[in-house]
């Protein structure tokens, strides 16, 4: 025998195929139910939070990033809830080429990223720094020295 | 008038390189797209590196391109050209059955990729945080585009990664004039077309047409497959250089051309510059191509030196950026080589990764059955050169891969249930091509088709 013949070969493959593309658009259209799409593309993506926040901040450099959320700044520092981390993500995404520098509060303006708006007074105070202005609800801030 | 000049520069390059190699055909047409865009995109940075982001460097870089692709080819014209690919007698496309399950297949996949896209139309986790967060760098920042690759970003933007698909995004977004999501969503759709057409035409090259329906089907109904393409990440585009590099040394070890090694080393070379685990496919393909017997050893040996040649424009261009841009790579910044000795830690590796074997919403049942044709199927058909060299190169590949699991810093399960798949998927395409290679005797021997 030199090689399998095509046919039983293709006839394994169709039926192999036919599952992995069941499961294919049963993920895609059954899972996440295809008539919640139109819904699903109205929704606000996460980087609107800083859709205002772009246009206060200097259009590049170093920018300061606090937050009252872990940022796991180390692959050993990484924690159960990722929330934090992936809230510094979306900023940082949404807001290059400024570069947030994590856990910086020497710079000229610093942005407070938070989860509960009420904790921004206390980030704020505990790094020698006032509100200077709030979007979001309050959930993100422009701070200074 | 820019874009037109663009794809010009795309299309007259990659022409330009493959044809002194491959005949006229689908296969050459799919790997001149595939290695233009490739090269486009290292041109793009080397500019960038060299002359600064301004537009007219850019223009100019494509003109050149474009320019250079077309002077090679007129000059091409005067001599012999490479072979075409000929039409076989008796290879024609007979079974319509499986041709039309290819084409469901495609409609399937399509529109699966287009809910996921209009669904998530940032990308999955890592294409917002890593690949398009460089894009928007890089077509943001004008000259300041260093920032890209700031030392105070946190380690989760791997600033280290090299700069294929960001460079491809990035200029789509500089000839588009702004950051529409069409633009990595087409990138991405780009590329694992490119991938389903190259693996059905190199099947069908070395082994006839009803074997590149069987390969490319086999991808279409992949179900990670199509999702990480719509994911925009970077794992589907390695794949795909990957992929051209194994093709064209399994045409060079089959049909005794051994200066197609050197478009091996090329399209190896653009895999290296897309993802970091490219260079490790790129090592284990060039050792493979030595230790495998597929000529006497001195022969084998110019196919490597060829191979190598073919490689070192953009391995020039990974080391400089390497050694003067990129930082240090989380996953060996803390390397000891102490847990290697760690028996429990290679039990718990492999027991996660056995996981992904059986992991049906990813894999369906294919990796299942892959692992049966290895054990049970394989061993009773005789050795090809050409399949080995490829076995040899994913064995090496994952051996390596292993290996960093074991070192890198992070929690060992959660590091392989985020990431086995992207590798195994990195992967996947040039392992349906040896194990084609493996299943069907060479064109020529064959008697089915």
């Amino acid at each position: 025998m030199t090689g399998l013949p095509l046919r039983t070969v293709a006839l394994a493959v169709v039926v192999l195929a036919w599952i992995g593309l069941a499961r294919e658009a049963w993920f895609h259209f059954v899972s996440e139910p295809v008539w919640t799409l139109p819904s699903a593309t109205r929704e606000p993506r996460p980087e609107e939070r800083y859709g205002p926040v772009r246009a206060a901040l200097p259009p590049a450099g170093r920018v300061g990033y606090l937050s009252d959320l872990p940022v796991a700044a180390s692959p050993a520092a990484r924690t159960a809830d990722d929330y934090g981390t992936w809230l510094y993500q979306q900023a940082q995404y949404a807001l290059a080429p400024v570069v947030l520098v994590h856990g910086e509060s020497r710079t000229d303006v610093v942005l407070a990223n938070v989860k509960d708006p009420e904790h921004v007074d206390a980030l704020a105070h505990a790094y020698g720094l006032r509100v200077v202005e709030r979007f979001h609800g309050g959930a993100v801030a422009l701070l200074r020295p | 008038m820019t874009a037109v000049l663009a794809i010009a520069a795309i299309a007259l390059c990659g022409a330009a390189v493959t044809s002194p190699f491959l005949g006229r055909g689908a296969l050459r047409a799919v790997m001149a797209l595939l290695l233009g865009i490739g090269i486009w995109s290292g041109a793009y940075a080397t500019a960038l590196f060299v002359f600064g982001a301004d537009g007219r460097t850019l223009l100019a870089k494509d003109a050149l391109l474009a320019a250079g692709g077309m002077a090679v080819l007129c000059l091409r014209h005067r001599r012999p050209t490479a072979a075409p690919s000929v039409e076989r007698p008796g290879t024609r496309p007979r079974r319509r059955w499986l041709w039309a399950a290819v084409a469901a297949a495609a409609v399937v996949a399509t529109a699966s990729f287009i809910e996921h896209v209009l669904r998530y139309p940032d990308g999955g986790w890592d294409a917002w945080a890593i690949w398009n967060l460089r894009a928007r760098f890089l077509a943001r920042a004008g000259d300041g585009f260093g920032a890209a690759f700031s030392p105070e970003l946190l380690f989760w933007a791997h600033a280290d990664y090299p700069l294929l698909l960001p460079g491809v995004v990035a200029q789509g977004f500089l000839l588009a004039g702004g950051e529409p999501l069409w633009v990595p969503a087409a990138a991405a759709y780009a590329f694992a077309a490119l991938t389903v057409v190259l693996l059905g035409a190199a099947a069908r090259e070395l082994r006839g047409p009803g074997w590149g329906a069987v390969a490319a089907l086999a991808l279409l109904a992949t179900p990670c497959f199509v999702g990480f393409a719509a994911n925009q990440q970077s794992d589907v585009p390695v794949g795909a250089f990957l992929l051209a590099a194994c093709a064209l040394s399994a045409m060079a070890v089959e049909t005794g051309r051994p200066r197609l090694l050197a478009l091996a080393g090329a399209a190896a070379s653009l895999a290296a510059w897309t993802k970091n685990e490219g260079l490790v496919y790129l090592l284990a393909l060039g050792i493979a191509l030595l230790a495998v017997r597929w000529a006497a050893f001195p022969d084998r040996l110019r196919g490597v030196i060829r191979f190598g040649c073919g490689a070192l424009p953009v391995l020039a261009l990974l080391a400089w950026f390497k050694l003067r841009v990129a930082h240090v790579n989380d996953l060996l910044s803390q390397a000891s080589l102490e847990p290697l000795l760690d028996a429990r830690r290679w039990a718990e590796l492999f027991g996660a990764l056995l996981r992904r074997v059986v992991f049906f919403q990813n894999w369906s049942l294919w990796l299942v059955a892959e692992l049966v044709v290895l054990i049970a199927v394989v061993p009773r058909l005789p050795p090809r050169a050409s399949s080995r060299v490829l076995a040899l190169a994913v064995a090496l590949a994952l051996s390596a891969t292993a290996v960093v699991y074991v070192l890198q810093p992070h929690e060992l399960v959660w590091f392989v249930r985020a990431s086995a798949d992207r590798v195994l998927v990195q992967l996947w395409p040039s392992i349906v091509l040896a194990t084609v290679l493996s299943l069907a005797a060479p064109v020529a021997a064959a008697g089915s088709r």
